[in-house]
C-alpha cells in the first residue's frame, strides 16, 4: 500500500516535468487541469502500474501531436520544407559520392605501400623495391613509391617533383610509428595533391601515392550534377507551388478546400 | 432556397476520429469536467480505447475551436472547467452513429455479425 502510493507520487512527479514540455499556449491553458486529471486517475486506480503506462503513453503522443499542431509549424511555408528535403538529398548525395571517389583513389596505393614494406622488412634492398621509371608526381597519374629510413630521410624513390623527393610532413611518420599505416591526402606543393598510404616497414616508411588530377575533375563533375539536379528540383518544386496556390484561389476549386 | 437547404442537412460531416467520437458520446448525457470525460470514454470504450488527460485536452481545445463543444465554469467549483455539446457537436455525434450503424448493418448483411459473435474472413471471437 505504501508503495503503490509512493509509486503513484513518483509517476504523477514525472508527469508535472512532462507538462513543461508542451507548447507555451496549450501549456499555460490546460496544464493545471491535466495535472488534476492525473492525479485523480492515479487516486482511484486499482493498478498504478497500468495508469502510470496509460498516462506515459499518452503524454509522449500527446505531446508529439501539439508540437506538430502549433500555428508557428503550420505558418512555415511549405516549399521552404521541400526546397530544404531537396537541398539535404543533393548534398548528402553529392558528399557520398565524392568520398566514394576519393577511397577509391587509394586502391593501387594500398597495395603497393604493404607490399614494399613487406619487401623492405624481408631484407631486400629499397632501390629493388622502386621501379626503375621515374615519374613526374606532378604530371603523371601513374603511381609511384618513395621509401624512407627511420628518421624520415628518402632512401629509394621513383617519384619526384621537379627532380627533387619530397617529404611529407613529420608528424605523418610519428602517427604511421604508432598506428602502422595512414592514409592521406598529401600536397607536396601547392597544385599537386598526392592520394597517399603509408605503411611502416621494419626499418623506415613506405609511401605509395598517385596524383588525384583526374579524381579531383571527377568529383568536380559530381558537384555540378548535384547542383544541376538540386536547381532542376527546386525550379519544379517552386513552379508546382506557385501552380498550387494559384489553382487554390480559383472560386470553384477553393469551395472544395473550404470545411463543411 | 429550401431545397438547398435540405440537400445542405442530408450532407453527412466527414469521419470522426475515435478520440472526438468518444467525448461527443460522453458528453452526450450531459456537461462534464474532464476527468468525468475520461471516466465516461473509459466506461464506454472499454479496453479498446484507453484515454489520456493529453489527448482528452487537446481534443477538447480543437473541438471547441471546431464549435462541437462548449466550456463553462461552474460556480461551485470555479478551478474546474465544465464542457457541454453545442448542435453541431449533436449532429456531429448523430452523423457518426449513422454511420456506424450503416456499416453495421452491412456487416449483419454479409453475415459477419450474429447475436453473440464477430466473425471476419471465416474466424470467430
Amino acid at each position: 500500500m505504501i508503495f503503490a502510493k509512493r509509486f503513484g507520487e513518483f509517476v504523477l512527479t514525472i508527469y508535472q516535468v512532462g507538462l513543461r514540455f508542451y507548447p507555451a499556449q496549450f501549456r499555460k491553458r490546460n496544464s493545471s487541469e491535466m495535472s488534476r486529471c492525473a492525479s485523480e486517475m492515479m487516486a482511484e486506480s486499482s493498478s498504478p502500474i497500468s495508469t502510470a503506462m496509460t498516462l506515459t503513453v499518452d503524454l509522449v503522443q500527446s505531446l508529439i501531436t501539439e508540437h506538430l499542431m502549433t500555428d508557428r509549424l503550420k505558418a512555415f511555408p511549405q516549399l521552404a520544407i521541400l526546397l530544404t528535403m531537396t537541398t539535404f538529398i543533393a548534398g548528402t548525395g553529392c558528399l557520398i559520392s565524392q568520398q566514394v571517389l576519393r577511397a577509391s583513389a587509394n586502391d593501387p596505393q594500398t597495395q603497393l605501400a604493404e607490399d614494399g614494406a613487406q619487401r623492405v622488412s624481408a631484407g631486400e634492398s629499397p632501390a629493388a623495391v622502386v621501379s626503375d621509371r621515374k615519374i613526374s608526381m606532378e604530371n603523371s597519374l601513374a603511381p609511384f613509391v618513395i621509401i624512407y629510413d627511420n628518421s624520415g630521410r628518402p632512401v629509394a624513390s621513383s617519384g619526384f617533383l621537379q627532380g627533387a623527393i619530397p617529404t611529407p610532413p613529420k608528424g605523418v611518420f610519428d602517427y604511421v610509428r604508432a598506428n602502422r599505416q595512414d592514409t592521406i591526402t598529401w600536397q607536396p606543393r601547392p597544385g599537386v595533391r598526392i592520394a597517399s598510404v603509408i605503411a611502416r616497414s621494419s626499418n623506415g616508411f613506405v609511401i605509395a601515392g598517385r596524383n588525384m588530377r583526374e579524381i579531383e575533375s571527377r568529383k568536380f563533375m559530381v558537384l555540378k550534377l548535384a547542383a544541376a539536379c538540386w536547381l532542376l528540383a527546386n525550379v519544379a518544386l517552386t513552379f508546382w507551388w506557385l501552380l498550387g496556390q494559384f489553382l487554390a484561389k480559383l472560386p470553384g476549386l477553393k469551395m472544395l478546400h473550404q470545411p463543411r | 432556397m429550401s431545397s438547398i437547404k435540405s440537400d445542405l442537412a442530408s450532407v453527412r460531416l466527414p469521419p470522426l476520429t475515435p478520440a472526438v467520437f468518444h467525448i461527443l458520446l460522453a458528453l452526450a448525457d450531459g456537461r462534464k469536467h474532464g476527468y468525468a470525460i475520461l471516466k465516461q470514454v473509459g466506461v464506454d470504450g472499454g479496453q479498446s480505447l484507453r484515454m489520456g488527460p493529453g489527448t482528452l485536452y487537446g481534443s477538447l481545445q480543437r473541438m471547441e475551436a471546431a464549435g462541437l463543444v462548449q466550456e463553462f465554469e461552474d460556480a461551485d467549483d470555479e478551478r474546474r472547467r465544465f464542457y457541454d455539446l453545442t448542435r453541431a457537436g449533436q449532429r456531429a455525434l448523430a452523423d457518426e452513429l449513422s454511420r456506424l450503424r450503416d456499416v453495421l448493418s452491412a456487416a449483419k448483411r454479409k453475415g459477419m455479425v450474429t447475436p453473440n459473435a464477430v466473425r471476419a474472413h471465416g474466424a470467430s471471437r
